[in-house]
């Protein structure tokens, strides 16, 4: 593993120039900012990788590309490229909170439009809390959702791994938000908090530790200080009324469908 | 948050323009509440913050894309994903007009991806403006990728008539599934009478429908054929082999009644 200023002394004279006035120059946007942040406290990457990264961005830029779409470009080629968790300390089950909209949308997709908008949505809306779904087509027709797009950021317990991380019976939108750090939106944004297993029919999601490649340009991913850490931590956001510990954090690819799900799923209250 | 976006709101409709293809494209930063949420519901949260005449600009700034991509049938995935999905969240249903003649213009609309053809037709799903006659012109046009579609619209007009649509169903559960749960449930709404009549016709259309379609509806549809028919007893197969019979005598000299007895001769 390497930090940002070690990965720096490895790049050719004019790629470090780059990488440093881009990264040193003054900016007025608050998220671009943290993202540069983010990258200078950086740990979880292999050398190569970190590297490899920064001179990709530096080739983006070369392109033509704005430095946030040349950012946007260099990460989506080093993604999932932190350690992965170890056999020995996988957890059982994963959590994760989306957007509810966002995995109707998805259950819409995976249906090939047979679901609209509306009827994805009341299928969600009816299953809420329920052990097992009321029919059988529905259970088959949610199991094809996909869990996430692209990459999926999840999160688990970490005294209890086969547990779910969701273990109240009610969360309201914000508790959920500023918990898990996902950002300080409208607290009218409703969750969707699904539970699943890593392992089905004999096959084990591989879980990665998340770096500031797998964030993109998601502004409030925290890199964890410890280097040799097998995964990351959420950094929970205020106005959380009470101290919430932050929680573990992993990454893993889309390919994981709904047909892992532990029900029941939760919908946060508003 | 509403002060991270204010600059929307003091920029030209030019540079709003500009912003919104980024965006899109997932290029700029946007209030996700996951880091792979689709960019166009981070888009409507950064709406709700904005003022009166940049919505508006907003509005008109999607429209004036949708447009564009309408004529050159150009864009990424991704970002037409979200374009399209952007356009109904905003409800811009003037655009629905010229989506739907795109989907029957060959000449651009063949040349776009399956996966973008698909997006153009769920944009017009959730519009719902186009009435069963235009979603059975579309069917023909690639049935085992449309077919799902293509029920959700007529669904959305006349539950009634998207039965019609199942016979031309793929053999992928997830589909098959869907129409199964969303006419389960139109069902499940009607009165007792209504709801009978439904079920028949269902029991009628099954037998031509795929396996899937077969097995998924055989469990709720009361007396529907399954996946592998159950063998009918001698007894049966005489008594409508007599009544087909009995239909063609019939069909020479009263049509009319002909029609009942082949109905009465196709009842399981």
């Amino acid at each position: 593993m390497s930090c940002y200023s070690d990965t720096l002394a490895t790049l050719n004279a004019s790629c470090r120039a780059c990488v440093h006035s881009y990264f040193s120059a003054p900016t007025t946007d608050p998220k671009w900012a943290q993202i540069i942040d983010n990258i200078k406290c950086e740990t979880a990457l292999q050398t190569a990788d970190f590297k490899s990264l920064l001179e990709r961005f530096v080739g983006e830029l070369g392109d033509g590309k704005a430095p946030m779409e040349a950012w946007q470009q260099a990460c989506r080629q080093h993604q999932r490229k932190g350690a992965t968790v170890d056999a020995a300390v996988l957890p059982a089950v994963l959590g994760r909170a989306i957007a509810l909209d966002q995995y109707a949308a998805l259950l819409r997709e995976a249906s090939n439009g047979a679901y609209d908008e509306r009827s994805a949505l009341d299928l969600l809306l009816e299953s809420e809390g329920l052990q097992q779904l009321a029919s059988e087509d529905n259970a088959q027709a949610l199991a094809a959702a996909p869990l996430g797009k692209f990459l999926v950021w999840a999160t688990f317990s970490e005294q209890a791994p086969s547990q779910t991380p969701f273990p109240k019976t009610d969360y309201s939108s914000i508790e959920i938000l500023t918990a898990l750090g996902l950002g300080q939106f409208p607290s009218d944004t409703q969750m969707i908090l699904l539970t699943y297993q890593v392992a089905k029919h004999g096959s084990c999601l591989d879980l990665h530790r998340p770096t500031v490649a797998d964030a993109d340009l998601f502004p409030y991913y925290r890199p964890h200080p410890n280097a040799s850490h097998p995964w990351g931590y959420t950094e929970p956001l205020p106005p959380y009324p009470c101290p919430f510990p932050p929680q573990p954090e992993v990454v893993h690819s889309d390919e994981a469908r709904s047909d892992r799900l532990v029900l029941p799923f939760k919908i946060t209250k508003l | 948050m509403t002060s991270d976006y204010a600059f929307l709101n003091e920029g030209t409709r030019q540079q709003l323009e500009q912003w919104l293809v980024r965006a899109l494209s997932g290029q700029t930063p946007l209030p996700r509440v996951s880091p792979d949420e689709f960019p166009y519901l981070a888009i409507m949260r950064v709406e709700g913050l904005l003022d009166k005449q940049t919505r508006r600009d907003l509005y008109s700034a999607c429209q004036q894309l949708v447009s564009e991509f309408v004529r050159t049938g150009k864009g990424s995935e991704e970002y037409l994903h979200s374009l399209l999905n952007l356009a109904v969240k905003l409800q811009i249903l003037e655009l629905a007009p010229s989506l739907a003649q795109l989907a029957q213009k060959p000449e651009l609309f063949g040349h776009l991806a399956v996966p973008v053809q698909r997006l153009v037709l769920t944009t017009l799903v959730e519009f719902r403006t186009q009435p069963p006659a235009f979603w059975q012109s579309i069917l023909p046009l690639n049935p085992d990728a449309f077919a799902g579609v293509v029920f959700s619209g007529v669904f959305s007009r006349s539950p009634k008539q998207a039965m019609t649509v199942l016979q031309h169903l793929p053999t992928r559960t997830p589909v098959v599934a869907a129409a199964s749960g969303r006419l389960r449930r139109w069902i499940d709404t009607l009165e007792p009478t209504e709801r009978r009549a439904a079920e028949a016709e269902l029991r009628q259309l099954l037998p031509s429908c795929n396996e899937v379609v077969r097995e998924m509806f055989g469990k709720w549809v009361p007396g529907a054929i399954s996946a592998n028919p159950v063998p009918q007893t001698q007894r049966q197969t005489k008594a409508q082999h007599a009544v087909s019979l009995l239909s063609k005598v019939i069909k020479q000299i009263n049509p009319p009644l002909q029609t009942s007895c082949s109905r009465l001769a196709e009842a399981p």
